[in-house]
């Protein structure tokens, strides 16, 4: 069967893709905004905001909050922040997220600000 | 009469985006919010009579094209033994029993889950010995240290996989569709177009030679208690937990069991986000979040919603079973497999963009491995289990 052959081939190729996919995350380095200048630029890449947080709320695993910076606010939703990431979120005003605007600004990490 | 026109549209979209392989209810949820225009319209009994038609549907092209998706994980194994044996359709009807005992089920626990959300404190610590447990099971019930090693390594490159995109998502739009659409559909797909085994499903139902059928379904129904309870658990790894304790299930059991599993989830998602505004399910916190639905209290309305909804979808695909089994038995099932590879990867590249590609490679090659390597395919659940061990760190 041909794929007999090719198993050593394909562990290689997932290997290299995953150390590939580990160096671009790991390298990656998105453009830090404020968020007057976020929504000024109005980019869809991932960016990294900073600034104070206001109005957070949660549902079981789903927080949402404001973004803000002086009186311009960016909408945030972050899906199943871990432990870690739930403390920073909640016991710091001021944080650096890295995210996604698609309809509102999807988080993906947070930092202290 | 116009929220009974909305439930019963409801159901038949559910019933025609279920046939949709690989198509998530997330998925759905992502598309609604681009359209925007059934979002504006309908009522939140619309969302969730479209939800159950959908799960209760999606169980057929993950049985008889062995496609899954997220929620039908776990009733892909035994549901392809059934199918590469000619029982796609008793293997449906099993699944069939598992919705509607677990609706039935759902229902008489929702007062518990009220008190339990109400009242209970985080012990969601355990859950991390039992998924270290479970992985350790992968590996340890092989035999030979090679082979521990090969399980170890798929364990790992799928974890992996899992953490890039899900915990540490940088570069993707829906992830998770790409991925288990890679790990588990495409390797099967693939596999089958180089084939020449044809396999007529039998449209005649003899027996379905189940035990138990309600002491199962009502596990599977508690068992959602720990998915809702429990943050970041899956109903497909509340599956497998199960299947781990209760070793001796035959496939028709576990076909019910998982059924019974996540259409209680989604009942239980879909009460929590009207007594609590909370939600386990993507696709709802989405809705919530941007109040296009706004949840009615009237739970008489949520419980009948829900028994129509099943019981017109079943109903429904009964009705459509043998004309489907027949349409798959004539056609070439190499070119019927094509066409779902080919219109899967267009939903991908639509719904996720081109840099999905190099995502749907890697994770169909990592899918590939245990099918190479003669391991079984559970073991690629890792997927979802090392974010939520992360999630907890």
């Amino acid at each position: 069967m041909t794929f007999e052959k090719i198993k050593y081939f394909v562990f290689v190729f997932a290997l290299l893709s995953l150390c590939l996919l580990l160096f671009s995350i790991y390298f990656f380095s998105p453009k830090v905004f404020s968020v007057t200048d976020f929504l000024v630029s109005d980019t869809s890449k991932v960016v990294t905001l900073y600034g104070t947080i206001r109005e957070l709320d949660s549902t079981n695993t789903t927080y949402f909050f404001n973004l803000c910076d002086g009186s311009k606010c960016v909408e945030c939703i972050f899906f199943n922040p871990s432990s870690s990431q739930k403390d920073l979120l909640i016991n710091n005003t001021t944080i650096k997220i890295t995210g996604k605007k698609e309809d509102k600004f999807f988080v993906y990490k947070i930092e202290k600000g | 009469m116009i929220l009974l026109l909305q439930i019963i549209l409801g159901v038949f979209l559910g019933v025609l985006f279920g046939f949709i392989p690989s198509l998530h209810i997330n998925v759905i949820g992502y598309l609604i919010l681009l359209i925007g225009f059934f979002s504006n319209q309908f009522d939140f009994l619309f969302f969730l009579a479209f939800s159950i038609a959908q799960l209760i549907t999606s169980i057929i092209p993950a049985i008889v094209f062995g496609v899954p998706t997220d929620e039908t994980i776990n009733t892909l194994f035994p549901g392809q033994k059934m199918f590469l044996l000619g029982k796609a359709k008793q293997a449906i009807y099993l699944c069939f029993i598992g919705y509607f005992l677990g609706v039935f089920f759902a229902i008489l626990i929702l007062p518990i889950l009220y008190l339990l959300f109400s009242l209970l404190s985080s012990f969601y610590i355990l859950i991390i010995f039992v998924i270290l447990f479970i992985l350790f099971l992968f590996i340890y019930e092989q035999k030979f240290f090679f082979d521990k090693l090969i399980v170890l390594i798929m364990i790992l490159f799928s974890g992996v996989l899992g953490i890039f995109t899900l915990s540490y998502n940088y570069f993707f739009t829906e992830p998770i569709f790409v991925c288990i659409f890679g790990l588990f559909g495409a390797p099967t797909l693939i596999f089958s177009l180089f084939s020449n085994k044809k396999v007529f499903q039998k449209t005649e139902v003899q027996s379905l030679k189940l035990k138990n059928p309600i002491s199962t379904s009502f596990l599977g129904a508690l068992s959602s208690l720990l998915v809702i309870l429990i943050p970041s658990l899956s109903s497909a790894q509340s599956g497998l937990i199960i299947s781990k304790i209760k070793k001796k299930l035959t496939s028709q059991e576990y076909l019910v069991l998982f059924s019974s599993i996540s259409i209680s989830t989604l009942i239980f998602s879909f009460f929590l986000s009207i007594f609590f505004r909370k939600s386990r399910l993507g696709f709802i916190s989405l809705l919530l979040s941007n109040k296009i639905i706004v949840p009615s209290i009237n739970i008489f309305l949520f419980i009948t919603t829900i028994l129509f909804a099943m019981i017109f979808s079943i109903l429904i695909l009964v009705l459509l079973l043998d004309s489907f089994l027949k349409f798959v038995n004539k056609v070439n099932q190499v070119v019927i497999n094509l066409t779902i590879l080919i219109f899967s990867i267009f939903l991908i590249l639509l719904i996720s963009g081109p840099t999905a590609l190099f995502l749907l490679f890697l994770s169909t090659s990592i899918g590939f491995l245990p099918l190479l390597f003669n391991k079984p395919r559970v073991v690629l659940m890792s997927y979802i289990m090392f974010p939520t061990l992360l999630y907890f760190i």
